[in-house]
């Protein structure tokens, strides 16, 4: 669909027009799903945070004045929402004093590199990395990376310049490569 | 040029943002540097590895039902609306809104009687990096000192706590470029909650 369509749907949908809100939820409810996913890494939060997201841009969208996408608004949206489970969750790990890290990146840490022999390990000991990083690098790189967002896109999104997008990026890249250092060479030895 | 700056364009180039003229550069550096050559093979390897990562899509069934509870939900949100429904959450606090406005006034006028110039000059804070910035033009030396000051001085006052998850940035230079819109809120709240006191 192209912007004039999509400006045309969220006029309806300012006016009440359900039909023509569901149209925009079918348009971004896969690309909501899978971004708040990422956050998450658990299938029924996601479920429960993206209906919240469509529910409450509905619920909003009378003060949402067009000068971004919709999609830039819905997914600043998702983000906020994700950011403030994520932080709720790490108030409740430091209540049950549990260890800050995921399972997931606990192993990657603790696994020597003998043990990542394959293209297949590394991916898991990436995904880990990837959930490891601080958030405000962790949202450029799923935005990016995952979503294919452009950096101009991606900064709309964040609230921030294309630049800074261009810096988190450039960061974030560096505390994967740091982090995955030993098991990138062994990859790279095999190839 | 530091290979810093040029590790910084192969991430640019891996997101198709770097221009022709800076990948001419950049290629002419990659083949006198060894490691910033090796440096673009591990990140041309963990762009791939993390294409690999995406997600399949999400099965066509549950995307309905999503839909569909959905659909459920907004029609009896809309219900409640067209009846006239409860007091919208907005109105419920509107009791509040006086007391809130006199507050504000009377804040306004003792911030801008009892208080000097300076103190008005800081009440953007976002304004006040960017003329920092300004000044700085660029150089990271000054710069990553700023940074230093700044952050301890925040954390000193017990004002980091927000940022504990990017407690790295702190070191950075320019790291405020790299702040949201609601971090930098959260912080100049904080500082305009010191003055006060």
């Amino acid at each position: 669909m192209d912007d004039d369509g999509e400006a045309r749907l969220v006029e309806r949908a300012q006016g009440g027009d359900l039909a023509a809100y569901t149209e925009l939820v079918h348009r971004y409810r896969e690309r909501i799903y899978k971004t708040i996913y990422r956050f998450t890494r658990n299938h029924d939060d996601t479920d429960d945070l993206a209906q919240e997201t469509f529910l409450r841009a509905f619920k909003e969208l009378r003060r949402f004045r067009r000068r971004s996408g919709f999609y830039t608004w819905i997914y600043r949206i998702a983000l906020n929402l994700s950011f403030n489970l994520l932080k709720k969750r790490k108030k409740e790990m430091a209540g049950q004093q549990s260890a800050v890290r995921l399972p997931g990146v606990e192993k990657a840490m603790l696994s020597g590199p003998e043990a990542a022999s394959s293209a297949g390990e590394l991916r898991d000991r990436l995904a880990a990395a990837v959930d490891s990083l601080p958030r405000l690098f962790r949202s450029a790189f799923i935005l990016v990376v995952y979503q294919g967002l452009t950096h101009g896109q991606a900064a709309r999104v964040l609230g921030c310049s294309e630049n800074t997008v261009s810096w988190r990026m450039h960061k974030a890249r560096k505390i994967l490569q740091s982090e995955l250092r030993p098991f990138l060479k062994e990859v790279t030895d095999e190839m | 040029m530091k290979c810093e700056h040029y590790q910084r364009w192969v991430s640019d180039d891996l997101d198709g943002v770097l221009t022709a003229k800076k990948r001419r550069r950049l290629e002419s550096h990659l083949s006198a540097c060894a490691a910033c050559w090796s440096y673009r093979q591990e990140l041309a390897l963990i762009q791939a590895e993390a294409g690999a990562l995406e997600a399949g899509p999400v099965a066509a069934d549950y995307l309905e039902e999503f839909t569909a509870a959905i659909e459920k939900k907004l029609r009896q949100e809309k219900e409640v609306a067209d009846r006239g429904g409860p007091v919208p959450p907005r109105w419920k606090w509107a009791w509040v809104s006086v007391p809130l406005a006199l507050a504000l006034i009377f804040g306004i006028v003792f911030f801008r009687s009892g208080r000097d110039g300076f103190r008005n000059e800081i009440f953007s804070f976002e304004a006040c990096l960017d003329r920092v910035f300004e000044e700085i033009g660029g150089d990271e030396k000054i710069a990553a000192d700023f940074s230093r000051s700044l952050s301890v001085s925040l954390l000193e006052g017990g004002e980091a706590v927000v940022l504990e998850d990017d407690i790295d940035l702190w070191s950075e230079p320019f790291f405020w470029q790299s702040l949201s819109d609601e971090d930098l809120g959260w912080i100049e709240e904080e500082i305009k909650k010191g003055i006060r006191s």
